[in-house]
Order: structure tokens, then sequence, then C-alpha cells
């Protein structure tokens, strides 16, 4: 009975998840700072709202494959399967919001730019990192071996980062139509944002944040729950035998 | 995950045949802002429903080691 207690407690704290329902609050929270309280932009009209889902559904992004990276050399130095099982919710959960900053890019693009894709360096590095981490998800799913798909799909967390400081300098290094940053390290401050559209930026930054850390601990309990039960029944297995 | 991305591109190409009938000046752009965060939401709603889902396997996994180890 403790044993089956054991593997419940992560589940039954996934779903009784009251930072699930403290992320839906925020993100309602956000709608309102964006559409009632954020000033419309003079030139591109209310199009320009799409960037305060666009650019923190970027940041979370970059931040979901730092962990995938992190955590794929820690599995590389100690082997740990606690840091195996984050980095595969993170590289998930980064899928998510990647699907999300490309999208809506995609469909920013066509009112502003008149196409809805065009091979320029920000997308076409941008898409290139999605491939990269659905193809970590992919080796994931169809390695065979638990530790085969381990180990393959580490070294594609720890080689995909390198394309991530490409996406974001892909608008600094090479000739672009995509806009410059206007926050941030790189930004232009001839370029910067007003202060009601920052604060609004910035908030919408921090919602996504809790988000992704919401859905990551939802994601690392599931995979913690799986990975103890197949033990439990490898080990039965085993007994009988 | 495979179904997320296949909702979230039906929903796109939806949008899309949406935006590109209905696009003028004078919606404003309008239908592009909303199909924007519609896919959002519905990204997010997908990918906890795919969560649930697989939360409820996993008690029924539970349940029948539950009864297996009852019965040895």
């Amino acid at each position: 009975m403790t044993l089956i207690k054991k593997l419940c407690m992560p589940i039954c704290s996934a779903i009784g998840n009251f930072w699930l329902l403290l992320a839906g609050v925020l993100l309602v929270a956000d709608l309102w700072v964006i559409f009632l309280w954020a000033p419309r932009d003079t030139a591109l009209g209310d199009i320009q709202r799409i960037l305060y889902l666009h650019v923190p559904a970027a940041w979370v992004s970059f931040f979901a494959f730092f962990i995938v990276f992190c955590m794929c050399t820690w599995y590389f130095i100690k082997r740990s399967d606690k840091a195996d099982r984050i980095a595969h919710a993170s590289a998930e959960v980064g899928i998510l919001f990647t699907t999300i900053f490309l999208l809506s890019g995609i469909i920013w693009a066509k009112p502003v730019w008149g196409v809805w894709w065009t091979w320029d360096p920000r997308l076409t590095t941008t898409l290139i990192m999605w491939l990269i981490y659905s193809a970590y998800l992919m080796v994931r799913a169809y390695a065979g071996s638990d530790k085969r798909a381990e180990r393959w799909s580490a070294v594609i967390g720890i080689l995909g980062f390198f394309n991530i400081p490409i996406v974001y300098a892909s608008t600094i290094w090479w000739r672009t139509i995509h806009p410059q940053q206007m926050v941030g390290p790189a930004s232009d401050p001839s370029n910067a944002l007003p202060d009601p559209m920052r604060i609004t930026l910035y908030f919408s930054v921090l919602v996504f944040t809790v988000l992704f850390f919401v859905l990551l601990n939802i994601r690392y309990n599931i995979l913690s729950a799986e990975r103890k039960i197949a033990i439990i029944v490898d080990q039965s297995n085993h007994e009988r035998v | 995950m495979k179904k997320i991305l296949l909702s979230l591109l039906c929903l796109t190409t939806l949008c899309s045949l949406a935006a590109n009938s209905v696009t003028s000046q004078s919606t404003n752009n309008l239908i592009f802002l909303f199909s924007a965060y519609l896919v959002l939401w519905l990204g997010f709603f997908v990918y906890v429903i795919f969560l649930k889902t697989k939360q409820k396997d996993l008690q029924s996994e539970i349940e029948q080691l539950q009864v297996t180890l009852d019965k040895s």
C-alpha cells in the first residue's frame, strides 16, 4: 500500500495543481493588460499586440532549451535519471512554446510583410531550432532501449543548443526584414519601446515563464511516475522468472 | 505531441483561410490578432488535455498494479 501511495503522490500533486490554476488566472490578467491597458501602436495598429505573445514565447523557448542543454550536460557527467527527465520535460514544453512563437510570427507576417513565410535568417534559424528539438523528441520516442534513447537525445540536446545564439543574433549578423530587438542586451536604444508597452511585455514574459514552470513540473511528475511504474513492473517480472 | 502539432496545424490553416477571405483594411487586421491569440490558447488547452490523458492512463496502470500486487 505504501508503494502505491508513493507512486500516486506525484500524480495527485499534478492533478490538483494549484499552480496550473494560478497560471490560468495570470494568463487572463495578461490578456487584460495587453488589450485594455497597453496603448495602441500608432504605426502598426492593433496587430502590434501579437508582440506580447510572440516575444515571451520566444524567451520561454530559449530558456527551455537552455535547461535542456544544462540537464543533458549534467546527464553525461553524473548519468542522472532525474536530469534526463527534466531535459525531456523541458524539451517537450519548449517545443510547445516554439510552435506558438513560430505560428504567431507567421500570422503577424501576413498583414505586415504581405507573405505568410519568407526565408529570412531569423525565420529560417527558428525553424531549424524547432526541427532540432522535434528530432530530440523523436529520438526519445523511437530509439528503442531507454539508455540508448537517453544518450542519443542528450547528444542532440547539447549540440542543438548551439543554434540558440545564432537564432538570437541572426537579426544582427545578417541583413533581415525581421524587426530588430527592442528589449534585451542586443537592443538598440533608438528602437526602444515606450514605457507602457515595455511594462506589458515584461509582464507577459513573467506570465509565460510561470506557465512554463507549471507545465514543466506537471510533465516531470508524469515522467517520474512512468519511470517508477516501469521499474516496478520490470522487478516483478524478474521475480516471477 | 503529434496530436498537438496536428491540431495547431489544422487551426492555423483554418485561421489563414478565414483571414484570407475576410481581410480588408476596414477589419484593421483584427482577424490576424484574433487568430494568433486563438493559437496560443488552443495550444495550451490541447497540451493540458494531453497531460491529463497521460495522468489518467497512469492512474489506471497503478490500479492494475495494485490488483496484481494484492493477488500475489
